[in-house]
């Protein structure tokens, strides 16, 4: 189970400043920020149809977009969901049953809920204060 | 000489695609963006970049063949993208032609560094169609295709390759013959054109990625000289290969990787080296002194 800050905000701050432009830095957020619902909805659907190719590609994006933008939490449960599947053989997949699978993506939503919430209140404190990044 | 420097980024990821579209700009380059990879082909094509980013999960083709389809026409520094750690997918990404791979999430700061030490690397010059210098008959300037997996290298008047040829600083280790396009490297039934970035192995032509191209002629050119992992590293960073740089074991690895798919390209045998030998614990040497001619 996570154990991670929902926002690592040092790991924001070295971006910031390792991008060396604020507006990069809030562009890139805002569109993180958007994606994430249909990123979540992308991993429901590939364990709906049960479809595997479909499901790593979604899990890796939401874990490597979720590191790059700072959203903790979110990039470790990703991390924990990939190692979930990927260490069992494709074929068959064991997919978890549908209990699992409804709780998985509960928490799932809940996490982004929260860690879009964060981003935009650091948004709003960098639009503040832009040296904070 | 064409000095704009283009890149084209190949990433379905909206936000990544545009995040890599600001650092590159930042880094002077004119970025044209796709976000699957018939486009990026397609862009790689109208654009002729010098670089080329391609993430390894496109929702269409995959980035090993948008590799393998870029490589048809361009020169260009190839670097793929995976978010797995996995080494089949290096290995495989190199095979297909990149010169370069990076993993995701990535910093910034890598990023930029490795597309400025790929530029810096010694570009092998291609003689443009219409050059003025004797190419002979039986060297194409352009490598037949349809060979193999046709990882080839075009040297057509659009590549990309002449202008980072100029703009390279330094050549592979050791090269000093001059600019004619018949200058050739010579061992053992090994053919190597400098200048026209072509090998021939017992008659039969062989394409090279750039990489594979400029770690031969090194190789070839330094005699039974050792090259060690490390050097080989730093002349492909455009370094100096005693410069004392930091060299990862990652790095080594990946020029494990490019000596293997060269000679499995070649059809050198490791254990009966003709070519290239294993210098065990160290890296790598020429099997014999190469002729230099032309």
């Amino acid at each position: 189970m996570t154990t991670a800050p929902v926002i690592d905000t040092d790991a924001l701050g070295r971006l910031g400043e390792q991008l060396g432009d604020p507006e990069v830095l809030c562009g890139f957020i805002r569109r993180y920020e958007k994606m994430l619902g249909q990123r979540v909805e992308r991993l429901h659907h590939a364990l709906n149809t049960q479809d595997h190719d479909d499901w790593m590609d979604a899990v890796l994006s939401l874990k490597t977009s979720s590191a790059m933008a700072g959203a903790a939490a979110l990039s470790q449960l990703a991390a924990e969901l990939q190692d979930y599947l990927a260490k069992r053989p494709p074929d068959p997949v064991r997919w978890p049953v549908t209990d699992c699978l409804e709780s998985v993506m509960a928490k799932l939503r809940h996490l982004a809920r929260e860690t879009a919430r964060q981003l935009r209140l650091f948004l709003n404190r960098l639009s503040a204060s832009p040296q904070l990044a | 000489m064409d000095d704009r420097r283009v890149a084209v980024v190949v990433e379905d990821d909206e936000d990544i695609r545009e995040l890599m579209v600001a650092l590159l700009g930042q880094s002077g380059f004119e970025v044209h963006a796709a976000a699957n990879g018939t486009d990026g082909v397609d862009a790689v094509k109208e654009n002729d970049p010098v670089l080329v980013t391609v993430d390894l999960g496109l929702p269409d083709i995959d980035g090993y063949e948008v590799t393998r389809r870029v490589r048809r026409f361009t020169d260009a520094y190839v670097v793929m993208l995976t978010a797995r750690n996995e080494e089949i997918d290096t290995l495989m990404g190199l095979d297909a032609g990149a010169d370069d791979y990076l993993t995701k999430p990535f910093r910034p700061r890598e990023l930029r560094a490795r597309v400025e030490a790929m530029l810096r690397r010694p570009r092998v010059a291609q003689a443009p169609v219409g050059t003025q210098a004797p190419i002979p008959t039986s060297v194409p300037a352009v490598p037949e295709h349809g060979q193999g997996d046709t990882a080839g290298q075009a040297a057509g008047p659009t590549s990309a390759a002449a202008g980072s040829a100029a703009a390279a600083p330094s050549g592979p280790a050791g090269r000093t013959d001059g600019s004619s396009a018949d200058a050739r490297l010579v061992l053992n039934g090994l053919v190597l054109y400098p200048h026209v970035h072509h090998v021939e192995a017992e008659g039969r032509d062989v394409t090279l990625t750039p990489t594979e191209f400029v770690l031969l002629e090194t190789l070839l050119r330094s005699g039974r000289v050792v090259r060690s992992k490390a050097e080989l590293t730093r002349i492909l960073r455009g370094d100096e290969p005693d410069a004392g740089t930091f060299v990862s074991e990652s790095d080594e690895r990946t020029v494990e990787v490019h000596v293997g798919n060269m000679r499995r390209k070649l059809g050198d045998d490791p254990r009966r080296p003709r070519w290239i030998e294993t210098v065990r614990g160290i890296g790598y040497r020429a099997a014999g002194a190469a002729e230099t001619s032309g």
